[in-house]
């Protein structure tokens, strides 16, 4: 049975070709979140930028949902359900929170009972954002601003949900709430690739996960196995020995 | 004060056409970064068509002004087309080879227009000819015609932004055109279709001021000025910046008229301009816009 998302030997590189990353082979199924892991600098955010269209790939294949998007727009991915939640957050800072909900919407914009739906959904599901709805997004804190990044994102009603560090800037406590969410979104099925620095948090929610350094994959496994494996915990979850 | 009352109207709808190119500096800027020097070649052609398919082709006017606004929108997304042909995700748009390109533009229509329509200044017909009496005031009916579009058209603009996908996408690329792509929007075509957009405003506002300043081969460059004069006072609003910014313009304009002895000429050049060093000294963000904006 073929994969939801697929890449085969995937390289991509900026600017200068050399490569930033390099011959990633990953694999994600229906109703499975997949982690990332990596420091600064491994190739993660280049990672999702080739997932999303926004860096082009110089070798390898991408498909998804049976298709060949390798060399497909970033428009087109997300009208195909791939859906990335950016780093940062990504507010369109002038526009309302609620105009930056239905932009999320905006690949089903012909479906207006769809879009009423889903923003009644996000609001059920971040009901802080009910109160913002008509504030300027870029006024927010944080953690609504994550709210907003995620309802956004389900918005499109995604096939497949691509997180790039959600824990990016935010407070422990917000950190917390955010990865609650991506734990129920999980538990309802909806397949996830996530990209994250904060490996204990990842670990935590992932069934798989890869360890990406100096762009290639230096480690793949079960969650539970990368958490005993002494690599990952000597170099991401910072203790030499003692279980978790 | 009929004199006060009809130079104060004359500003009013002069303005309304600085105003119209200037929305089409400014919905071309939010959406794709670009500043369009062309603008004003828009309403070059566009104007020069119009007046040649009505007087000399015998045409009813609102089909040579159809005609004349079509063949601007090519022209437009024809224009960004050409700026953007390199263009990818990965690899944003130079901005200054942008600006080249549109000037380079300019010079060619301003070419063609010469080579078509010779160096003689050409009258547009008027949608509707004569005068009529305001409470003493003589005016012309086209520039009632010049207020009322432009009225309408940024009304419609202002509706077309804030309700409609279309707006919502356009908007969305001015904030930040790498999170719209990430949202589904095809930045490429937003942004054609702001070209296209602008064009066919900038067109029109060159086929309604026809009758009343005529047109010659270099009037490009003119509305081109006008427009970014328009566009600079009023600041960065879709529509309202643009809009007060050319209506000042045209009061600021005709408004010395009503000193005595004085006979426009070098001073409506030259008043415009020292406004402007003024506002960019002083309030670099327009007349209309509050704080600076990240």
């Amino acid at each position: 049975m073929p994969h939801l998302l697929t890449l085969t030997n995937v390289s991509a590189a900026y600017a200068s070709a050399v490569p930033v990353i390099r011959d990633i082979n990953l694999t994600l199924d229906a109703g499975e979140l997949v982690a990332v892991l990596g420091g600064n600098g491994a190739g993660k955010s280049t990672l999702l930028r080739t997932l999303s269209g926004l860096l082009p790939c110089l070798t390898g294949r991408v498909e998804f949902a049976g298709a060949d998007i390798t060399r497909s727009a970033p428009h087109q991915r997300v009208e195909s359900g791939l859906i990335q939640v950016p780093e940062g957050r990504q507010m369109l800072a002038g526009l309302s929170v609620e105009e930056n909900l239905l932009l999320g919407g905006y690949v089903h914009r012909r479906h207006a009972e769809q879009i009423a739906q889903g923003l009644a959904e996000v609001y059920e599901l971040f009901p802080r954002l009910l109160e913002r709805r008509s504030q300027a997004a870029g006024l927010l804190s944080g953690g609504e601003q994550q709210m907003v990044a995620l309802g956004r994102a389900l918005m499109a009603k995604p096939k497949v949900l691509l997180l790039d560090e959600p824990s990016f800037g935010l407070a422990p406590l917000v950190v917390a709430d955010t990865f609650a969410v991506i734990r129920r979104l999980r538990e309802q099925g909806m397949p996830i690739l996530l990209i994250e620095q904060n490996a204990r948090k990842a670990l935590d929610v992932a069934d798989r996960a890869l360890v990406l350094r100096a762009g290639q994959i230096v480690a793949s496994g079960s969650a539970a196995e990368l958490s005993r494996s002494d690599e990952v915990k000597q170099s991401y979850l910072g203790q030499a020995t003692s279980p978790i | 004060m009929e004199h006060l009352f009809q130079v104060l109207f004359t500003g009013l709808s002069q303005g309304g056409i600085y105003a119209l190119v200037g929305i089409g500096f400014s919905l071309v800027n939010m959406s794709t970064r670009v500043l369009n020097l062309a603008q004003g070649s828009y309403a070059l052609i566009g104007g020069f068509v119009f007046l040649t398919l009505a007087s000399r082709f015998g045409l009813p006017a609102w089909l040579a002004m159809l005609i004349g606004v079509a063949l601007a929108a090519i022209l437009g997304v024809l224009t960004e087309r050409i700026v953007t042909l390199r263009v990818r995700p990965w690899r944003p748009i130079s901005h200054d080879m942008a600006i080249l390109t549109t000037l380079a533009l300019v010079v060619v229509c301003e070419g063609t227009a010469f080579l078509i329509w010779g160096s003689d200044t050409h009258r547009g017909p008027a949608l509707q000819p004569g005068v009529v009496n305001v409470f003493g005031a003589i005016i012309i009916r086209q520039s009632i015609w010049m207020l009322v579009a432009t009225l309408v058209i940024s009304l419609g603009l202002q509706f077309l932004l804030t309700h409609t996908w279309l707006g919502r996408a356009m908007r969305a690329c001015a904030q930040n055109p790498l999170t719209a792509s990430l949202l589904g929007v095809n930045t490429r075509r937003v942004g054609a279709i702001a070209f296209g957009l602008s064009a066919a405003i900038g067109a029109l506002a060159g086929m309604l001021v026809s009758p009343i300043t005529w047109l010659d081969y270099q009037i490009g460059g003119e509305f081109m000025l006008k427009g970014i004069l328009a566009y600079l006072l009023g600041g960065e609003m879709a529509v309202a910046g643009p809009l007060v910014g050319g209506l000042i313009l045209g009061l600021v304009e005709n408004g010395f008229l009503l000193l005595p002895g004085t006979v426009g000429g070098l001073l409506k050049q030259v008043v415009p301009m020292a406004l402007l060093i003024l506002v960019l000294v002083w309030r670099p963000q327009g007349l209309l816009v509050t704080r600076r904006q990240a």
